[in-house]
């Protein structure tokens, strides 16, 4: 884009402090091995969830930024699994991120009161990534998070030590 | 779909079921086997840590959902093709399950709009729109019933409301967010793990209620499908009678599209299997065959969606569609 508009050099520079920001986040997250919460996404619908596969994006994430995703299949996709066996999964899972349409701790019972059995939801720690969503739907999540994946990993690196503040979070907010 | 000669023959196979009496005990078994397989009573899984509320409150209520599903939606398939005297009638055909989806589309819309999306409420509501969607098909189909003497006059107003809330839903979705498109197509693609343990008493209930009817009245059930004549010669009143196809036919397939959502061919093609099976179209003989035919087609249908991919499970439409669509082609053309 930047090639196109006669900026490129520019972009490459937006683009490497992305990057360089992005890496910083890694490292220190890799640095305390001794915090890797196990960690889902997505939530239910009528019954069906979709889980990342082990090389999708949202597991690299949740790697990049401490975390262990619960995935189900290897790929780079997702499946769509039942959620009977999406409970059995998630059981001892400690943080739900990305909780879809749901913004608080009732919605997601409401979506399927069965989702007590997780750990998770049991200890409040759900989060989603709703807190700039517009009137017109639009997100900046999924609007602004592919030019700047180091804005939701540094989110998310902060649900993972256990100190979010969602007064200075991006994206994510605490499920309440 | 009855005549005089036939009639004899329905009595005649009535009789000749009296020579078969292990045809049920046989029909009993081969269910139960299914339902043992859909259980999975022996596998591991549940003597692992926390398996015995997997099973109770995700497994059991998932496979009761489609055994009692089956043979809500055999009962309302046989008493809709008794309706309208037509083999090929069922809930997609009097518009009981575009009414179904117009109300989910609409509460899974205005669940974001109104703001009930912090509550959920618009999740606890869907059920309950599904069966107002359902009804409101059903009180239109009531309230014209009296009016149109003609069958296929009724017929045509279900396809008819069929594409009037199936054009309503396309406009709903168009203007809807992505993530509610998203969650009201996986409500379309139906399905029996959704069922929650406490929603299986209203299924069973109005199963109950359905199947009492069917049965109560199946004589005149039977004198029905031999024309409107020889109803009122039985001293029966051919709007009565309607009246108990239509509420019960639809209420059962109303309730299961509210809790599982929208579930195809088992109410076409149960009563057909029925049929082939106790040779006579008589409802009595029917009415178990039907039960035991639309309960084994849902749990296997279960069964396969939930594993034939080791890491996936398909949607119960795709599979039982994919058993259904080759059965009706097969069976209008023997008719042929």
């Amino acid at each position: 884009m930047g090639w196109a508009m006669g900026k490129s050099s520019v972009a490459q520079a937006t683009f490497n402090a992305v990057r360089t920001d992005y890496e910083k986040c890694v490292t220190e997250a890799k640095k305390n091995t001794k915090i890797s919460p196990k960690v889902i996404v997505n939530c239910v619908y009528n019954g069906m969830w979709f889980v990342p596969q082990n090389a999708s994006y949202m597991a690299q994430f949740i790697r990049d930024a401490g975390g262990k995703p619960i995935t189900a299949a290897v790929g780079s996709g997702s499946n769509v699994v039942s959620i009977e066996k999406a409970i059995t999964l998630f059981r001892e899972a400690d943080i739900w991120i990305n909780t879809d349409l749901c913004n608080s701790m009732a919605c997601l019972k409401s979506s399927d009161p069965r989702v007590v059995y997780i750990k998770a939801f049991r200890e409040g720690k759900a989060y989603h990534f709703n807190k700039q969503l517009q009137p017109n739907g639009s997100n900046p999540y999924w609007d602004m998070g592919c030019i700047y994946p180091n804005r939701i990993l540094g989110d998310l690196f902060h649900i993972f030590r256990g100190d979010f503040n969602s007064d200075s979070s991006n994206y994510y907010d605490i499920c309440k | 779909m009855l005549n005089r000669s036939q009639s004899n023959s329905t009595s005649t196979a009535v009789n000749r079921r009296g020579l078969r009496p292990r045809l049920p005990l046989l029909l009993g078994i081969f269910l139960a086997i299914i339902t043992f397989l859909d259980l999975e009573p022996l596998s591991p899984r549940w003597t692992q840590p926390g398996g015995d509320s997997i099973f109770w409150d995700l497994h059991f209520p998932r496979v009761m959902a489609a055994a009692i599903g089956g043979i809500a939606l055999s009962w309302s398939g046989l008493m809709m093709q008794t309706l309208f005297r037509n083999p090929l009638a069922g809930p997609f055909l009097i518009g009981i399950t575009p009414g179904a989806t117009f109300g989910v589309a609409l509460i899974t819309y205005l669940g974001a709009n109104l703001g009930l999306e912090d509550t959920g409420a618009q999740f606890a509501l869907q059920p309950l729109a599904a069966l107002g969607g359902a009804l409101l098909v059903l009180s239109i189909q009531l309230a014209l019933h009296k009016k149109l003497s003609q069958l296929h006059a009724l017929l045509l107003v279900g396809l008819v409301l069929g594409y009037f809330f199936g054009a309503a839903v396309d406009i709903i979705t168009q203007t809807a967010q992505a993530q509610q498109v998203k969650q009201f197509v996986m409500w379309g693609m139906g399905g029996f793990d959704r069922v929650i343990p406490s929603q299986l008493y209203i299924l069973g209930a109005s199963t109950l209620i359905g199947g009492g009817i069917l049965t109560y009245h199946r004589h005149a059930f039977n004198a029905y499908l031999l024309g409107d004549i020889h109803v009122e010669s039985a001293g029966k009143s051919i709007k009565h009678l309607r009246l108990l196809l239509i509420v019960g036919s639809a209420s059962m397939a109303a309730i299961v599209t509210a809790y599982c959502g929208p579930v195809s061919f088992v109410g076409l093609i149960a009563p057909h299997i029925s049929r082939k099976i106790q040779k006579t179209e008589s409802h009595g003989p029917n009415i178990l065959t039907a039960a035991f035919a639309g309960a084994t087609l849902t749990l296997t249908a279960d069964i396969l969606a939930n594993q034939l991919l080791p890491n996936s499970i398909l949607p119960i439409n795709a599979i039982l569609s994919i058993i259904g669509a080759p059965v009706v082609i097969f069976m209008l053309a023997r008719k042929n």
